[in-house]
């Protein structure tokens, strides 16, 4: 597949408006604002059927199309940056590489959506990708593209450059909504939904930044041109973030859909020194892990499910055969931990209580019946919790347990890991 | 106490969003930059300059973990112990700098250089393990990146 | 709707959530963040049912039942959910219920004695939220009533809510994230507003506990017993919670048309003057300028022979009755059957505090003063409130939470005009600070800008007279003399005539006001000119906790009980048909009037019941002089008052604890109090004290429990008729004053000047504060930790000219005196003027005032 989202990613000072414009860029939203109404790109997003890339893979246009035409209230449209899941690391590069791609995608979104004020809510570590990003903003005022009268067209917009403070659930975006309100990041309940009370109450519409990206190729070149990349029914390009024990880690796009294995041993160079497979999380680590014998498996929302995962936000963390998967599962559950919100009970005394009975097995005082109970304590957790962190938390234990639950026993059992694990700090 | 230039900042923020309280993340990142770190006398006085009760603005800062409200080094190194990070020797280059710069984590060194955090997930897997000193990111470390990397800052310094 | 709710069908309407339903069928749902006065949260988890066939369980404190919809509350999957729940908030508990308070009364414990497990399955740490390592228990004080235990916390965030979203502070809030969370308040900003009690009662575990109850008696072993708070006029109904003759704590006992389950700090920790131990303990004899205890007989001996002498020798005018807006219907109402009978006179008052209590010949005179046209609740049905001359969260606390509810549920519009700025103005759409006193001016401007923008809607014939009598308030002048700019009036004149249902509270200042019959006239003006189809309504709030029943029940010098004229030959066959006495026709003396008699020498002696004029009367000079040329003084209390101390015979009455009865509140709402102990001491319900003292003198009044003098109020008073002692509870029904509903028409109503005073600069404004009510309040512990020293707020541009700093102790002088106190800056005071709370011993604030004046002003000098 010819690159769509990273055409021009290493580009030399791609990031920059001129560059950015001889590369072919904002002609899109010149189409858009001239040539089609808001319902028209509602439409046309809804056909080429592009689905969140934030983790969820919601049809893009279908929410696009929940927002109240009627409604006196200021309509926002909100970016994503927060790009909090472990593993990923993709919004990243579009937005410090390629920022004005993700600008181009939201002046047109806010356009279809109503919106004249979009809040880019970033991660606040990405100090880089704030200040590329800033940069950007104002090059866009500069040449019109943002402001009072876009283009002529009667159409405003302002973006305002919102940086979180360091918490992942503020990728929620119910938490992420509180925040860019200036309060603690917990939480809401839905209903209702942000489409119809969203930040300050209005109706506001939340995307993912490589969601985002795009809108602005899906308006060139047409929606069928999109769905015919990737797979029926999740169509279009997907950057996957591949991380830990493979030669060559990085971003790559890729049609949706392609398999585990040619994304681990073709792009990213199979194995580190040529070791032996253990584990593969394909989304994120709120996502299950698979065995070795899922690399046939397709990346894409429905093959991921079919074989007991999630495609979540694509970002592939692949274990070699020397990695515990305890220490793994403890890692991973100690993050859950200290990244609840607070708010319900289940997720914040739940992911403690995992925690603790992870660390004491990890340490070697581990007591049988523990396995039984961390399960138990994960169904107490499961589907009760007030967000998806909650069902996202138990994950790595319920997946670990069940596909090497004789790790966790030896380590019952021996006080100690199954594999020594090879450090490879040096 | 906040110096006047970032003073005047956090007075603009007031009147740039929809409602007020908005101010608060910004005006916490204005004096961070100025700082890292956001002690409580500078809570007070970012409410006071966004008029806002006290209140709001600790509740907030209390939630997210950049804003430190305790002192901290010139220099503050935080290290992503998270998966993709740990599988590739996170927890060693902890220790490694506990090791080097004689302090445990959470700790800052005598001279008030450094601070040494880990924290969660920075969104650099791919070039892990790594590292964020104030600002900015070092990634793909090693143990001699790593010297060389204390020794620029300690260089700066002089 | 038709939902089934395990095998139940139930009907209900739409809109209605899963919780509601099982409620209405009977049942129990567990819950712990739902709280029924406070925003769904969804937080705790707990409430989690089987809903048809989905697979996750869902809420029902937030899930709207559908048609036809299917719930299980009970199916394992359900109990397992709670099970699974209660044991997480129980892993880190502190689990040490035998030293907490909420023991006994705890959801957690209740819950999970219902439903939780007996197992112990965790075997880690518990997280431990340490404020002292050196102590034991994590207690921290975050406010001087509240006590924190964070460990006992469930994060359920009932305090949070209500402290932001119902009461509208800031003191309180959640920190932290994740299992760190946790409530706290800044150490230099201590959650002490008015209202921080509630969070105590809203608490469902032990984690807030308040300092007064704490440690001091278990739940279990106390009785509850239905009152009703004794000090503003709102009227929440209380539980007093009692063992061996003591109140141990008060909480609410929630009645949703007046307080929704919510109290004031002051009722809800001002109990404790009950037990305090200077009460008075028998009856006192004035001898040689002391006090020695007698004997209840030797002191009815005394008061029936000197009254008997003077009523001989000068004739039953020249003795007097001061009855209380403070005690109850029963014992103001055989006070005054006690006066108008066995004595034979009207001098019969109660208003001690009111310089020009309003004029009583003319009957219609007193219509507007009769106090609410509206219930508290009809405030959520307005579309704008019309708050003037009152600070109602000092006033009425309660009512303020009721203001603040439907501006925030129903956008109901709310204008402020005051001659201070007040609390509510932070939801007021309008706020207008006018110079004191200057009322008419404004009301007269507002009429003439809505004239001339011919903003009404009645016919034009119908105002021409107006138009005429307020032609002059144009807007430069009414600017002018009341220091709002024009601008504003301008647009609140508009504002006001577009909305449909206006309701108008009127509070202190225009109660104490030198015009405030012509506010009231202006008022009633407005009212009448926005007109056609456009409801209005007029409501003067009284203060007391029983002002209304004092003026209902006829301790009033010129009014029988039920307002029934005392020269009114038919109302006055009326009594003595009932009363089987005589009955004198002539108009009594006002409480003024009174004093101003004494010194003419045309009155020799004066029985006081529950007031303290030296303290309230605004001239001390002139009441204490007036006060102490009688020749007989009675003063029945609780407290050996300044007024009682002048006095020849002290009687020891009953406070609110103490005595069965009835109050009714500022709305007309007639409410019972239920005696929790027998009358402390040898002190007795001051109902009882004037019984006997009738009977001793040979008279017979035979009423051996209060509620066969409730049970005559109901006989006997036209507005009270058909009331039934033991039904009051039940339906707390409020009175309705639809008697004589005559025309209304325009009246004039013109602005009296209020001269400058150079040498005297400052107008004094009085009122209670937040944390006391009179001066009850201020005997106990409990509210003296929170505010225990008077203080002058003043505002901090005068107090710079005069170079005064907070805490500064100043001199107020005016003609007639001058006291000591402490300056205290506050920007909500006007320029020009001073606020001294009324409720502090030491704090003589009434010897800075003249009766004479129309406003009293001081000026300052530093000490
Ligand atoms: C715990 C949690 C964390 C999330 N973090 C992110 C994030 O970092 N970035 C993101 O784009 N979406 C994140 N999401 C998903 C968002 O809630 C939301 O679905 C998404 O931004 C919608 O955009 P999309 O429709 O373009 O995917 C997160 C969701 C949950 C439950
Ligand atoms: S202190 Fe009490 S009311 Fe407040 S959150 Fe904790 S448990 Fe709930
Ligand atoms: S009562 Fe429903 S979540 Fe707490």
């Amino acid at each position: 597949m010819e690159k769509i989202l990273f055409k021009h990613i290493d580009f030399p000072e791609q990031y920059k408006i001129d560059v950015y414009i001889k590369n072919g860029g904002y002609i899109a939203l010149s189409k858009a604002l001239k040539e089609f109404t808001p319902d028209d790109l509602i439409e046309m997003v809804k056909k080429s059927n592009l689905r969140g890339r934030g983790g969820a893979g919601f049809p893009t246009g279908v929410k696009w199309g929940f927002v109240p035409k009627d409604s006196p209230k200021a309509k926002y449209l909100i970016c994503n940056a927060d790009e909090g899941e472990p593993g990923t690391f993709k919004d990243r590069w579009l937005l410090e590489k390629d920022p004005h791609q993700l600008l181009e995608g939201i002046i047109i979104s806010s356009y279809a959506t109503g919106a004249h004020l979009c809040f880019i809510y970033i991660r606040g570590e990405f100090s880089f990708g704030a200040k590329r990003l800033k940069g950007a903003i104002e090059e866009a005022y500069q040449k019109g593209f943002l402001g009072k009268n876009i283009l002529g067209t009667g159409f405003d917009l302002d973006i305002i450059l919102y940086r979180g403070g360091g918490a992942y659930i503020c990728g929620e975006e119910t938490s992420l909504m509180n925040s860019i309100q200036g309060e603690r990041g917990l939480t809401r309940l839905k209903p209702p939904f942000p489409t119809s009370a969203g930040v300050y109450e209005c109706p506001t519409v939340i995307n993912n930044v490589e969601t985002l990206s795009n809108i602005p190729h899906i308006v060139l070149n047409g929606p069928e041109w999109f769905s015919s990349i990737g797979t029926p029914t999740s169509p279009g390009p997907k950057i996957y973030s591949v991380s830990g024990h493979v030669k060559k880690p990085g971003n790559y796009e890729l049609p949706m859909g392609t398999t585990l294995k040619e994304i681990i041993y073709e792009h990213a160079g199979g194995i580190k020194d040529n070791k032996n497979l253990k584990a593969v999380i394909p989304g994120g680590i709120s996502t299950p892990v698979l065995t070795p014998d899922k690399l046939f498996a397709k990346m894409d929302f429905d093959s991921m499910c079919d074989v007991g995962s999630m495609l979540g936000s694509g970002a592939v963390i692949v274990m070699d055969e020397t990695t515990c998967m305890v220490k793994s599962a403890q890692r991973m559950v100690k993050f859950f931990e200290h990244e609840s919100c607070g708010k319900c009970t289940p997720c914040r005394e739940g992911t403690y209580w995992l925690s603790r009975i992870l660390e004491r097995i990890e340490n070697g005082g581990g007591e049988e019946g523990d396995i039984q109970l961390l399960l138990d304590i994960c169904d107490n957790i499961c589907g009760k919790t007030l967000c998806p962190m909650g069902d996202g938390a138990i994950i790595p234990v319920l997946s670990t347990i069940e596909n090497f639950r004789e790790e966790y026993e030896y380590h019952i059992k021996n006080k100690k890991c199954m594999v020594t694990p090879v450090r490879r700090f040096d | 106490m906040i110096s006047k230039k970032i003073k005047g900042r956090i007075v603009e923020l007031k009147e740039k969003f929809p409602q007020r309280k908005s101010a608060i993340l910004p005006a916490l990142h204005l004096v961070l930059k100025e700082k890292n770190y956001v002690e409580k006398e500078s809570l007070k006085e970012i409410a006071g300059l966004l008029e806002l009760p006290p209140i709001e603005v600790f509740e907030t800062a209390s939630f997210y973990t950049m804003f430190p409200q305790k002192k901290v080094g010139k220099y503050h190194i935080q290290v992503c112990t998270n998966l993709s990070c740990s599988l590739l020797g996170a927890e060693e280059l902890v220790k490694y700098l506990e090791e080097k710069l004689k302090i445990k984590v959470g700790e800052t060194t005598p001279n008030g250089m450094f601070t040494l955090s880990t924290v969660e997930c920075l969104g650099s897997c791919g070039t892990a393990p790594m590292m964020q000193i104030n600002e900015d990111y070092y990634e793909n470390l090693t143990k001699e990146k790593v010297d060389r990397i204390l020794d620029d800052l300690l260089k700066k310094q002089i | 709707m038709k939902i089934t709710i395990d095998n139940k069908e139930v009907e209900v309407d739409p809109g209605t959530t899963i919780l509601e339903t099982a409620k209405k069928a009977g049942i129990e749902i567990p819950t712990f963040c739902w709280h029924e006065k406070l925003d769904v949260y969804g937080g705790c988890r707990l409430c989690l049912v089987e809903v048809d066939d989905l697979p996750k369980l869902q809420l029902a404190c937030a899930t709207y039942v559908c048609d036809g919809m299917r719930v299980k509350t009970n199916s394992p999957k359900v109990i397992k959910a709670r099970k699974g729940n209660l044991e997480f908030l129980l892993i880190n508990h502190p689990l040490d219920c035998p030293t907490c308070d909420k023991a006994g009364e705890c959801e957690l414990q209740d819950y999970v004695f219902k439903y939780g497990s007996d197992k112990k399955r965790f075997k880690e740490k518990k997280r431990r939220f340490i404020v002292d390592r050196s102590q034991t228990f994590d207690d921290l004080k975050i406010g001087p009533q509240i006590i924190r235990n964070q460990n006992r916390c469930i994060i359920c965030a009932r305090c949070i809510r209500f402290i932001k979203d119902i009461a509208g502070e800031d003191e309180l809030g959640d920190f932290n994230k994740g299992y760190r969370s946790e409530i706290n308040s800044l150490p230099e900003i201590p959650i002490a507003n008015q209202y921080a009690g509630n969070v105590v009662e809203l608490c469902p575990v032990g984690a807030l506990t308040s300092k007064a109850f704490r440690y001091k008696i278990r739940v279990w072993l106390t009785k509850k017993i239905e009152s009703v708070c004794p000090f503003c006029g709102d009227g929440c109904n209380l539980f007093l919670w009692v063992k061996d003759n003591r109140i141990y704590r008060v909480t609410s006992r929630r009645n949703d048309k007046i307080d929704e389950g919510f109290l004031c700090d002051r009722g809800r920790f001002g109990y404790d003057f009950v037990n305090h131990p200077d009460r008075l303990k028998t009856p006192l004899l004035k001898e040689n300028n002391d006090f020695i205890p007698v004997s209840w007989e030797e002191a009815f001996e005394t008061i029936a022979k000197r009254f008997e002498k003077i009523k001989k020798d000068y004739g039953p005018d020249f003795l007097a009755g001061v009855g209380s807006p403070k005690l109850a219907n029963e014992d103001n109402y055989i006070f005054q059957k006690f006066f108008r009978t066995v004595i034979g006179t009207n001098n019969i008052d109660h208003r001690v505090n009111i310089k020009n209590p309003l004029p009583g010949s003319d009957f219609k005179d007193y219509k507007n003063f009769f106090g609410m046209s509206d219930s508290i609740e009809d405030l959520e049905n307005s579309d704008l409130i019309f708050i003037l001359g009152c600070d109602m969260n000092l006033e009425h606390p309660i009512i303020a939470l009721r203001i603040r509810k439907t501006q925030r549920k129903n956008g109901t519009f709310v204008i402020l005009a005051n001659p201070k700025r007040t609390k509510l103005k932070n939801i007021a759409t309008y706020e207008l600070l006018y110079k004191y006193g200057t009322e008419v001016a404004f009301l007269n401007g507002i009429l003439n800008q809505i004239i001339d923008e011919k903003l009404y809607r009645i016919e034009e014939n119908k105002i021409r007279e107006l138009k005429d009598w307020v032609k002059e308030y144009d807007l430069d002048k009414v600017s002018d003399i009341t220091g709002v700019p024009a601008e504003k009036i301008k647009t609140v004149a508009k504002f006001i005539s577009q909305k449909e249902r206006v309701i108008f509270l009127l509070g202190r200042e225009i109660i104490l006001h030198h015009q405030t019959q012509d506010v009231v006239d202006s008022v009633n003006n407005l009212i009448l000119l926005l007109g056609n189809g456009r409801k209005g309504s007029l409501n003067l709030l009284w203060e007391y906790n029983n002002s209304c029943g004092a003026l209902d029940i006829g301790i009033l010098p010129d009014r029988l009980p039920g307002y029934l004229p005392v020269n009114d030959l038919e109302s006055k066959k009326r009594f003595e048909n009932f009363w089987k006495e005589k009955l004198s026709e002539k108009p009594g003396k006002s409480f003024n009037k009174m004093l101003e008699a004494i010194l003419q020498g045309s009155l020799k002696a004066m029985y006081i019941m529950g007031s303290d004029p030296v303290r309230e009367f605004p001239d001390r000079n002139f009441g204490l002089k007036a006060l102490k040329k009688l020749d007989f003084l009675v003063v029945q209390d609780i407290f050996l008052t300044e007024t009682a101390k002048i006095a020849d015979v002290v009687l020891p009455g009953a406070s609110f604890a103490e005595k069965d009865g009835t109050f009714t509140n500022c709305e007309r709402r007639v409410q019972k109090l239920k005696r929790g102990f027998k009358p402390l001491y040898d002190s007795k319900a001051d109902w009882e004290i004037i019984c006997e003292l009738a009977n001793y003198w040979g008279s017979d009044f035979d009423y051996p429990q209060a509620k066969d003098i409730t049970s005559e109020i109901a006989e006997v008073v036209p507005i009270y008729s058909g009331f039934k002692c033991e039904q009051i509870d039940e339906n707390r029904k409020r009175l309705d004053l639809s008697f004589e509903k005559e025309k209304v028409r325009f009246k004039r109503a013109d602005y009296k000047k209020i001269p400058d005073d150079k040498e005297y600069p400052f107008v004094l404004i009085t009122g209670n504060t937040y944390y006391h009510f009179g001066t009850l309040t201020q005997k106990g512990e409990n509210l003296n930790s929170i505010v225990s020293e008077g203080f002058c707020e003043i505002n901090p541009e005068d107090a710079k000219n005069l170079d005064i700093f907070d805490g500064d102790l100043i001199k107020l002088e005016s003609l007639s005196g001058k006291i000591e106190i402490k300056a205290k800056l506050k920007g909500n005071i006007q320029k020009g003027t001073v606020f001294v709370p009324i409720n502090f011993e030491k704090i003589r604030y009434n010897l800075l005032m003249d009766k004479d004046k129309l406003v009293d002003r001081v000026r300052i000098r530093k000490s």
